[in-house]
């Protein structure tokens, strides 16, 4: 029964192994990045492969992609603009023309102004958020770490603890004969 | 060498997302072109079952049905199965093009378990349309007809009213005078009793004997005045003779006049009879033509993004992004009742033709109870759309069937069978077209009701209609899509007009005499009874004022007795009083 659940560990482990705070803000960085983008169609695709094949939290980069994806039509007039911008730049429009009749290139939709604005603008914002998220997580982390401990301690508390091991066991009668509390009721 | 537990950990998150996509792509695909369909179309679009052939770059459909936005229980058409090949180079450069569709077992028309709307408002009302409003022009021709045959004009004769006149007045007359009369022979009776008596006492007063005198002076002069009246009457009755003659006359004019019909053209008699048949078929092609050049004939925009603004990019041959190469068809479907079955295909057809450069066109076949050609050329690669639709239907079995109103005047066209043929461009909104219909060795039978249904109009319309061997009509369209023009044509309108307008005419004429002599007969009858009987009074009134004289001699005998000596000359000698009376 327990082997059948264990491709569902594997699933959990991906996305929950990288803790680092670093893996964490780069995770929700990629994360942002990916809300950003209008999806249908191979950018948005290709953000979240970066998402998945890089070493970072998937977890927290999937939370916050569907948490921007929610509000990213509240910023289309900003993505907008700048895809207008950018699309006026004669070099990037031939750019776009030479490659834009190859295979798949046409699904990348890079010639949509809120496609290429937002894709602009969350390689913009990527290293920012990342930095800012790294600070928040370092800061909060150690935090969360030590709430945690205490918890874990306070349940280890509680809980009587058996001998993991004969050899504990007689080193504990040992210290008991001595005097020593062993702790044992 | 390989940190393997993290390649495994990616391998299986890709994978999943593979087994995600692959099992979603056939409800995703479903989903799309559902909701495309439904757009497009403007009523709900349904499939049963889609299953995507990704090594061939195809998709299978399963049960789709297509509801007629127009008649929501109705399906437009039913395909058991669709297969469509798609292009994947195309479909890597993000363009969806169809090389090679095929839909199977296709049928139109059929009935739908639920409603197919999506939008209430879209629904199109039931109004009379064309084919009514066309056949209402022959309709008021013969509403008009049938209430002038109809009509009662007796009231309105001169001669009836002056018949009724003399009917009463003359009798009224005489009987007056009859009575004068009557009262003239009443005195001279007691005016003879007055003398009788005088006889049996002489020795009155000379006074009685003046006042006798002076009575059958009286007397005289009344009765040669009752004999002018009766002269009078008798010279009246012959002027009232003669005016009634002219009444007569002034009468017949006014029959005619009041019931001549108005004129009746083929154009009109031919929109009466075939309005409803051809208009009606007319007006459901038209609307068909418009509803599919709005849902199929595409734009010249590129279709819109929901969020953003595709820009063009310079240099680049922009292709439309939805095409359809070529597109199979066959099925079955039923057209009064008989079933046929067709075959087509559709080449180059796509959302966004200026893209495309090519036309679309469009060829069904089809065979059965209903043989027809169908070629249609949809062209809007230009700046104007143009579009051009042949239908050609060489036979065609019609089963019985009634041209025009059984309520007032129909025929009856015996089951047969008929060719059409249907030519439509349009420019633009500019309408051009012309359908015709024949049936050859046609049977025809009049039915009149009503107060059209006169013997002689029967049998005359009935001898025309034999005589029409093979019916022939075009209707003509011209105007704009949205306001056609119409125009009529037909043999059985031009050869039933001639027979209808002489029939009518002659049962008109008929009529009229008919009113005039029915309506005279009977004065003239009372006229005649009235003339003798007041004759024979005549008479005898006469010969009273002449027995009033014969009294007088009496008298005279008698004043004579008395031994009045002159007395008797007086009143009856050659200058007598009396004489006059009895020499006139």
């Amino acid at each position: 029964m327990l082997q059948l659940l264990e491709p569902f560990q594997y699933l959990w482990n991906a996305l929950t192994a990288e803790r680092s705070p670093r893996q964490i803000a780069w995770g929700m960085a990629i994360g942002m990045w990916l809300g950003m983008i209008p999806k249908g169609n191979l950018t948005a695709w290709l953000v979240g492969v970066i998402l998945l094949a890089t070493r970072v939290n998937l977890g927290c980069g999937m939370l916050t992609a569907m948490g921007v994806t929610a509000i990213s039509t509240w910023v289309d007039p900003l993505t907008h603009g700048i895809g207008q911008r950018l699309l006026n730049l004669e070099g990037l429009r031939s750019l776009l023309a030479t490659w834009h009749d190859a295979p798949l290139v046409p699904w990348l939709c890079l010639n949509n102004t809120v496609v290429l604005g937002s894709t602009t603008l969350g390689l913009v914002l990527l290293y920012p958020v990342q930095h800012v998220m790294f600070q928040i997580v370092s800061w909060v982390s150690p935090l969360v770490q030590r709430w945690w401990n205490r918890k874990a301690d306070r349940e280890a508390e509680e809980t009587p603890q058996f001998p993991a091991s004969v050899e504990d066991a007689l080193r504990q009668v040992a210290a008991s004969a001595d005097g020593t509390d062993t702790g044992l009721a | 060498m390989f940190r393997w537990k993290y390649i495994i950990q990616r391998l299986v998150l890709v994978s999943s997302g593979l087994v995600l996509l692959w099992l979603l792509t056939n409800p995703l695909l479903k989903w799309a072109i559902v909701y495309s369909g439904t757009q497009a179309v403007g009523a709900k679009v349904e499939i049963g079952v889609l299953r995507s052939l990704l090594h061939r770059t195809a998709f299978q459909l399963g049960h789709l049905q297509v509801a007629d936005p127009r008649s929501p229980m109705r399906n437009l058409f039913e395909v058991q199965k669709a297969t469509f090949d798609l292009d994947s180079s195309e479909l890597l450069r993000r363009r969806l093009v169809v090389r090679n569709g095929e839909l199977h077992d296709m049928r139109l028309r059929t009935e739908r378990s639920h409603s197919g709307a999506v939008k209430s408002e879209d629904a199109q009302s039931n109004g009379p349309g064309w084919g009514a409003t066309i056949s209402e022009t022959g309709e008021a021709w013969l509403e008009s007809t049938a209430s002038r045959l109809g009509e009662k004009v007796e009231g309105d004769l001169e001669s009836v009213r002056l018949g009724r006149e003399l009917l009463d007045r003359w009798p009224k007359d005489y009987d007056r005078i009859e009575s004068e009369v009557s009262g003239i022979g009443e005195r001279g009776k007691r005016l003879v009793e007055q003398i009788k008596a005088t006889k049996q006492s002489p020795l009155r007063s000379v006074e009685h004997y003046q006042g006798l005198l002076r009575e059958i002076d009286s007397l005289r002069r009344d009765s040669l005045s009752m004999r002018e009246r009766v002269v009078a009457l008798e010279r009246q009755i012959r002027s009232d003779r003669v005016a009634l003659e002219q009444a007569k006359q002034h009468d017949a004019e006014y029959v005619k006049q009041h019931l001549q019909l108005a004129s009746l053209d083929p154009e009109t008699l031919t929109s009466y009879l075939l309005g409803e048949e051809l208009g009606g078929r007319a007006m459901q092609l038209l609307q068909w033509v418009q509803w599919g050049r709005a849902q199929f004939g595409g734009s010249d925009e590129p279709p819109s993004d929901p969020r953003g603004v595709d820009v063009p990019l310079p240099g680049l041959r922009r292709q439309p992004s939805l095409l359809v190469q070529k597109l199979s068809m066959d099925g079955e479907g039923t057209s009064g009742g008989e079933s046929f079955a067709f075959v087509g295909s559709l080449h180059d057809w796509t959302n966004e033709p200026v893209l495309h450069g090519k036309p679309a066109t469009l060829h069904i076949e089809s065979t059965g109870a209903v043989q027809m050609l169908i070629d249609a050329e949809l062209d809007h690669t230009g700046g104007v759309p143009r579009d051009r639709l042949v239908i050609r239907c060489p036979q065609r079995h019609q089963p019985e069937r009634w041209l025009g109103d059984k309520e007032k005047f129909a025929l009856r066209v015996a089951p047969g069978e008929s060719s059409m043929h249907v030519e439509l461009d349009l420019l633009g909104d500019e309408l051009a077209g012309v359908i015709r219909m024949d049936q050859p060795g046609v049977d025809l039978e009049p039915h009149l009701s009503g107060t059209l249904n006169r013997p002689l109009v029967a049998q005359r319309i009935s001898t025309t209609a034999s005589a029409i061997q093979d019916l022939t009509a075009s209707l003509v369209l011209s105007g704009t899509i949205t306001r056609p023009a119409v125009k009529l044509h037909s043999n059985v309108g031009q050869q039933l007009a001639d027979g209808l307008r002489t029939a009518f005419a002659d049962e008109v004429a008929h009529r009229q005499e008919q009113l005039v002599s029915e309506a005279n007969q009977e004065i003239e009858a009372q006229l005649v009874k009235l003339q003798t009987k007041i004759g024979e009074q005549q008479k005898e009134l006469l010969e009273k004022l002449q027995l009033d004289s014969t009294q007088i001699n009496l008298l005279k005998k008698d004043l004579a007795g008395f031994g009045i000596p002159d007395a008797a000359d007086k009143l009856l000698g050659e200058k007598g009083i009396l004489r006059g009376l009895l020499n006139r």
